[in-house]
Parts: structure tokens; sequence; C-alpha cells
């Protein structure tokens, strides 16, 4: 077994709901547990699944890994640093990618690449290396001189890749990594994924996808209304029952009812 | 400047300045567009205060030259009434132009025309005296046309307000004056104003509408360094844009002051290096607390549309304070009216462009204003840092 390199211990994240937000969930409390005593580890090298339904409290539990988030109580530790006391040193070893973080329109690729190397203190070298590296595999050199804005979704999303990976980050976090990309875009994420999983590199990722998850993911864990349900390594949870069975048992189990 | 703070600043002015349409709107349009409604309003009222051609000036002479009278005569331009007083009666006939009721007043030395004639012989060159009221356009006028007669009596040598330190005698300051340290202060604020808001709701709402801040807060920048590259850039554009604005109206006004053609009030005699020097220190220290108070205000809303609206009570604020110059009479001297953020520049370029600025209360008015901007950045750091406020649904 690796050594451990993330630790989440016993998280809680609770919402105040607008009026507007409290009409569109149609309900009359004021307040909403999006993560609830959360713990997982994972360990050097493994790709990680948090596997659940919309509203589950993957994207909350991600902000507060890639600090964007404070948790309201317990913590989690990125090679021993407390993502709550030092998140400037947390976000040096990341690399996050939602679908929520845009790049700007008005930038190219290329600028966008070397803006962020610059703040994440690349040495120039190695960077503009790296930078050939990252966009002859993906691809983007065809379009490192276009703005972002005339970029179609999956060029976005693997100029997104490449600025997210421009420091080497030793943990990479990503929030439904294919979410909205054609079946090419997607493969190629998803194969870009397993490429930083044979570099050594711990993923962290989100999906709702089966598949993305029974082919990426080492451990895997299923969360539903903010609560871990199952983590377990991935041929341990499927041994009688495929994913995406083990998931609906469980989510029945737990939430009672599925929505159609 | 760390290099960090370096490199942001320069993607926001890179983003600004690559974009002709933005560059457009902040930075050219609003000093054409000065120009051009000033101009076209310069227009209007030299039209409205045009003085009646029936208009008969008052003009009084003491020990009038014979050439003088010949001179004038000549002229077609003025209808007045000449009048030759006695040198005791002076003083009175000062008052009078200084209380609007007479136009001008020009003393010859006695026995000026022998003393010209003689002048090779004569060590003294002699000197004519001419009074006049800045404040009144007719006596302004009357000045105007009285000096171009002796311009052309100056075949012979004389000098004209040798030695004179108040030829106008307008009550306090000239019309001009009065007009620049009342109205300036809040026509600058509000250029700024605009040129600020432009800018910072588009770089704080609009990065976080785009949800392009996050991209940038998940890096190892601290959240300080951002705050002070978003108010120093924003900064640096607003005061482009001020600066257009300024240029407008420097080009605008003497097309708005017809009277300022005779050359004897210039807007460019009014100012010195060391007014200029004040007017950038003024100018830079409240763009950047402008830019950071708009920057908290925007930092609060999901979007431009919702920030421009949130903003909008602001500026009226702003505005309210820029109008202050107008009953205040010039600027305050008590050091303490400086200290007061957005007050004091008012107070300040009244101070300036009155010809009453001290160098202390400069300092004081830019000082504060940059410690308010910090503490503002100070704010707008920990506002970055909120995730209630940054991803606010």
């Amino acid at each position: 077994m690796h050594e451990e390199i993330l630790s989440v211990r016993e998280i809680e994240k609770t919402f105040t709901l607008s009026a507007k937000q409290r009409k569109i969930e149609k309900t009359t409390l004021k307040k909403k547990v999006a993560v609830d005593k959360l713990s997982f580890t994972a360990h050097k090298g493994e790709v990680f699944g948090l596997l659940g339904p919309n509203g589950a409290g993957k994207t909350t539990t991600l902000r507060i890994l890639s600090t964007l988030m404070t948790p309201d109580k317990g913590d989690a530790f990125i090679d021993n640093i407390s993502v709550r006391s030092h998140p400037h040193e947390i976000r040096k070893k990341i690399g996050f990618l939602t679908s929520e973080l845009k790049l700007e329109d008005f930038f190219t690729p290329n600028y966008l690449y070397d803006f962020f190397s610059h703040l994440h203190h690349v040495e120039p070298d190695i960077a503009q290396k790296r930078k050939a590296e990252l966009f002859d595999h993906f691809g983007v050199s065809r379009f490192a001189e276009v703005k972002v804005a005339n970029l179609s979704t999956g060029m976005k999303q693997k100029t997104s890749l490449v600025v997210a990976m421009a420091h080497a980050p030793d943990i990479v976090i990503f929030d439904e990594p294919t979410n909205g990309l054609d079946l090419l875009t997607a493969k190629s994420v998803t194969d870009f994924l397993l490429d930083l999983r044979e570099q050594g590199k711990t993923i962290i990722l989100s999906t709702h996808i089966f598949s993305l998850a029974e082919k990426v993911c080492d451990r895997i864990g299923i969360i539903i209304d903010g609560k871990m349900t199952a983590c377990a390594p991935l041929a341990e949870l499927t041994r009688e029952a495929s994913l995406e069975t083990v998931f609906f048992n469980l989510y029945e189990k737990t939430a009672g009812e599925i929505n159609e | 400047m760390n290099s960090n703070i370096i490199v942001m600043i320069k993607k926001e002015l890179h983003r600004f300045f690559r974009d002709p349409r933005v560059v457009l709107t902040t930075i050219l349009l609003p000093g054409l567009l000065i120009y051009v409604i000033y101009t076209f309003l310069g227009g209007a009222m030299s039209n409205m205060l045009k003085i009646d051609e029936t208009y008969e000036y008052q003009i009084a002479v003491v020990q009038p030259s014979e050439a003088f009278s010949t001179f004038i005569e000549s002229q077609s331009t003025l209808n007045y009434s000449l009048e030759t007083i006695p040198p005791d009666q002076i003083e009175s006939y000062r008052t009078r132009i200084t209380d609007e009721e007479a136009d001008l007043l020009v003393v010859f030395p006695a026995g000026f025309d022998q003393d010209v004639a003689l002048l090779e012989r004569s060590p003294v060159v002699p000197n004519v005296e001419v009074y006049y009221n800045s404040a009144s356009m007719a006596s302004g006028q009357a000045y105007s046309v009285v000096l171009s007669v002796l311009e052309s009596m100056k075949t012979s040598s004389f000098d004209i307000n040798r030695g004179v330190d108040s030829a106008d005698l307008a009550p306090s300051k000239g019309a001009f004056l009065q007009y620049l340290s009342s109205m300036l202060p809040m026509l600058i604020l509000i250029f700024i104003f605009t040129g600020c808001m432009a800018v910072a709701t588009e770089s704080i709402a609009g990065e976080k509408e785009r949800g392009t801040i996050a991209t940038l807060l998940v890096t190892p920048t601290k959240r300080g360094e951002v705050a002070v590259a978003k108010i120093l850039s924003l900064g640096i554009i607003a005061l482009c844009s001020g600066a257009s604005s300024f240029l407008g109206l420097y080009l605008s006004l003497p097309k708005m002051f017809g009277m300022l053609e005779d050359e004897s009030v210039s807007f460019a005699s009014l100012f010195g290096i060391v007014e200029y020097v004040y007017l950038a220190l003024v100018v830079l220290a409240t763009s950047l607390l402008l830019v950071a108070l708009i920057s908290i205000i925007s930092s609060f809303s999901k979007s431009v549309k919702e920030a421009t609206t949130a903003v909008t009570p602001f500026m009226l604020v702003v505005a309210l304070v820029g109008l202050s110059a107008m009953f205040t009479g010039g600027a305050q001297s008590d050091v303490v009216f400086y200290l007061i953020p957005l007050y004091n520049s008012v107070q300040a370029l009244a101070g300036i462009f009155a010809g009453e600025s001290s160098a202390v209360n400069i300092l004081i008015c830019t000082v504060s204003n940059l410690v308010y901007t910090m503490v503002a950045a100070y704010v707008l750091a920990r506002l970055f840092n909120s995730e209630k406020v940054m991803f606010s649904k």
C-alpha cells in the first residue's frame, strides 16, 4: 500500500438557503447540510472517485479540498498539511478542475498557460518544456493562439486541463471532468486521467458516470445526502454486483426512494 | 513589487487595452463627448451671455492722453461713455468697478504725452494703469478693447499696469476661477467615477459572473495580491479614462468661456507645474480610492448588471459630495476636512482651481486617500476569501 496523501476527517458543511433556493428545492428549511461528517483517505498514486447523485455533496467536498471553501467542522489534510489552516500551501500542491472554473474568453490558451505558470512560480524554461508536452498531448498547439471565446467546448476543456496541470501538481482534483463533453473529448480526458495515474499522480474525482468510475478509479466513495455510505476499493465494491447495482442498492437503503 | 501582482496587472491591462471596443467606450468616448457637449454648451452660453448691443460701457479716464482719446474714438467696437475724473476719485471709481456699476478705469500719469514725447531724455518710462472686473462680462470686454487700443498706441514707449498687483477688481476671484473651483471638482469626480465604475464592475462582478475569479483563487496567489493587482490595474485604467475626460474638459473650457479669448485670463496661466503635480496626486489617490470602493460593492454582486445597479446609489453620493464645493465658497483651510474620504478630494481640487491650494492639505488628502485605499484593499482581500461572497447563488 502506498503512503497516505489525503486524509479527510469528519468534515461538515452547512449552507443557509436563500428564499429563492428554498423555493427551488421546495423546502421550508433554512439550512441545508451539504456534507455530513465525511471521512475518507486517498493514497499516493491512486485514483479516488466520489460517486453520488446531484446535490449529494461531491462538489462541496472537492471545493473544501481545493480551499475554495472552509469546512464548518472537521479538517482535511494533504501531505499532512491542513486545508483549514494552510490553504496557501495546499494550493501549491493541487490542480483543480471543475466546469465551474472558467477561463477568460479574451485570452488565448498560450497566454493563459504562461499566466498560470507564472502564478505557480514555475521556472520559465521548465514551464515552456511542460507547455510543449501538454499542448502536444492534448492537441492544444493547433489552437494555441485562438481566443478562448472562439474555441469549442472540447477545446476549452482541453485548455482548462493543461492550465490546471501547468505546475505539475501532486494531487489533481477533478469535479465531473467529462461533463458536457463530446465522446471524443471525453475519451481524451479519460485517457489523460489514466496517463496521470501511470505517472504516479493522485487523482480525486467526482462523477455520476458509472463507466468512468469503473474505468479509472482504484477506490470509490459513494456519497448520498452528504454522507459517505460506502468507501472501498473498486474491486471489493463490485465483487458481487456491478457498481451501478451497488450504488442503487445503497441509495434505496439510504434515501428510501429514487427520484425517477 | 511582487511578481504575482505585476503579472496580474499586466493581464488586466492586456485584456483592457487590446479590446478596441472597451478602449473606445471607456477612454476615447468620455473625452470626446465632453469636448463636443461643452463646446456646444459654450456656444449656447456665449449667445446667452452676449452683451446687449445697445449697452453703454462706463469708462473713466484720469488725466487722459490726447493720443488715447483719438485712438479710442476711432474704434467702433464699443458703444461707450467716456468720463474724465480727477485723481482723487480713483478709489471710489475702483469700488464702482468692483460693484459692477462701472466697467473700466484708465489712469494716465500726469504729463503722459510730454513724457512719452521726451522719453529719450527721461529715465522714467510712463506707466498706464487699467482697472477692470473679470467677474463682469462687460468689464472684461471693455478691458480687452482698451488694451488693444493702448497696444496700438505703442509706437510710443510706455508700460501698462507695471507694478500693479490687482488690476482685476473682481470681489475675490474672477468668474472663471469661481467656476473652476466650484464646478470642476464635481465634474472631475464624476468623470473618474464613471471610468472606475465601467472597469471595476466588469473586472470584479464580471469575473464572478463568468466563473473566472475562482480559477484565480485556486492558485497559490494570496488574496491580498489579487486585491492589490485588481485595484492598481483598475486604477490605471480609471486614470486613463479620467485623463481623457480631463483633456476633453481642458480643450472645451476656452470655448465654453468665450471671454478667455481676450487672453486676459488663460487656463494655462492659472496652472504652474506645482498645480499640475497637486492635481495629479489628488486625482491619482482619488481614482485608487474610488476603484477600491466600487470593487468592494461589485464583489457582493453576482453579475455586472447587478453590480451596476448596486453602485448607482454610491454614484449619487459622490455627485453630492462633489457639489459641496459649490456651497463652501472655495477650499476649506481646516486640516480635518482633508481627512474625510472623497470630501477631501473635492476640497483639494477646489483649492487647486481657486489658486488657494496648500501643500500640507494636498499631502494630507493624498496620503489619507491612499491609506483608505489600503484599508479597502484589505477588505477586498477578505471578501475574496469569503465563500459566502464569492460563491453565493
